[in-house]
């Protein structure tokens, strides 16, 4: 069961949000801008918050890639999906 | 150990006593308390703006402390403070007969006899205001769309709060230069964050 975050650095203004949603998995540079720490997410409770901190960042830069290939990075409403058995 | 407490028990009895039965059985209680509150709201308000656009403000680059986290942390912190301030300032404001803002005039604008158009203000920020704040809390849930453009009205509301402050606040004299002062650093700071985004440098600050 995988799911892997990823921050874009080419979008990320440095809002910080990401980290309020997911500060397990996030670390920040001193100028707010995001580091992944943990790229990899197992469980729905932690692809839960990566959503919410997709959904939440206002750059589109927090990006959640399923194990199915979908990509969220916030652009719609995060819809309830399963974190699906990797291949 | 007891004679201390004896000791300070009396002093503060002596000096924070008598203000205090002074106060409490004053008539103008909640006008006091509903000015009071407005004015901490105010500050509350206006550290929490100065917080939002310094988070992402290009002259912050130039400090190590406090981190982006913390001054997220304080920014919402300080959203859910003045909320707090905010409900007593308008519950204080409502109960109070000497105004005559009452009930109406909190909630409905114009709806007071206390110069209107000045509480009318105040009534119009504060419905913008608990937009912004309930839109960012549920900013995970709804996504950025809706919730960052509302967001972007958080210096609408100080504006509307400080037009309010100058012109409902009977203090406004007093208050003059601290309305004066908080006015001119957040609208320097919106300014100059604007005009590094406009100019295309708001992102460049990671190569100094």
């Amino acid at each position: 069961m995988t799911a892997q975050i990823r921050i874009d650095p080419t979008l990320c203004r440095g809002h910080a949000i990401c980290a309020l949603f997911f500060s397990d998995a996030v670390d920040l540079d001193q100028w707010g801008f995001g580091k992944v720490a943990v790229s990899v997410i197992d469980s729905e409770r932690d692809l839960r918050r990566a959503r919410r901190a997709a959904a939440a960042c206002p750059n589109g830069a927090f990006v959640v890639t399923g194990a199915d290939g979908s990509v969220d990075n916030g652009a719609r409403r995060p819809r309830r999906l399963r974190v699906r058995a990797a291949r | 150990m007891l004679a201390g407490l004896l000791v300070a028990a009396l002093l503060v009895g002596r000096f924070a006593g008598t203000p205090t039965q002074t106060l409490l059985h004053n008539k103008m209680l909640p006008w006091i308390l509903g000015r009071s509150l407005g004015v901490a709201t105010y500050l509350s308000l206006t550290a929490m703006v100065f917080l939002g656009l310094w988070l992402r403000h290009p002259w912050r680059a130039r400090f190590r402390r406090p981190g982006p986290e913390s001054i997220l942390w304080a920014h919402v912190s300080l959203a859910a403070c003045t909320v707090a301030l905010l409900a007593g300032h308008l519950t204080a404001l409502a109960l109070d007969r000497y105004a005559g803002v009452g009930w109406t005039g909190v909630f409905v604008p114009w709806g007071a006899q206390y110069r209107p158009t000045a509480v009318a203000l105040g009534t119009l920020a504060f419905y913008l205001l608990l937009l912004v704040i309930g839109t960012a809390a549920l900013a995970g849930s709804i996504g950025r769309a809706v919730w960052f453009p509302i967001h972007t009205a958080s210096v609408v509301v100080f504006c509307m709060t400080l037009a309010h402050g100058v012109l409902s606040g009977s203090d406004g004299t007093s208050l003059r230069w601290v309305y004066v002062a908080s006015g001119l650093v957040v609208l320097t700071l919106q300014f100059t964050r604007w005009l590094a985004g406009t100019l295309g440098h708001g992102s460049a600050v990671i190569d100094e």
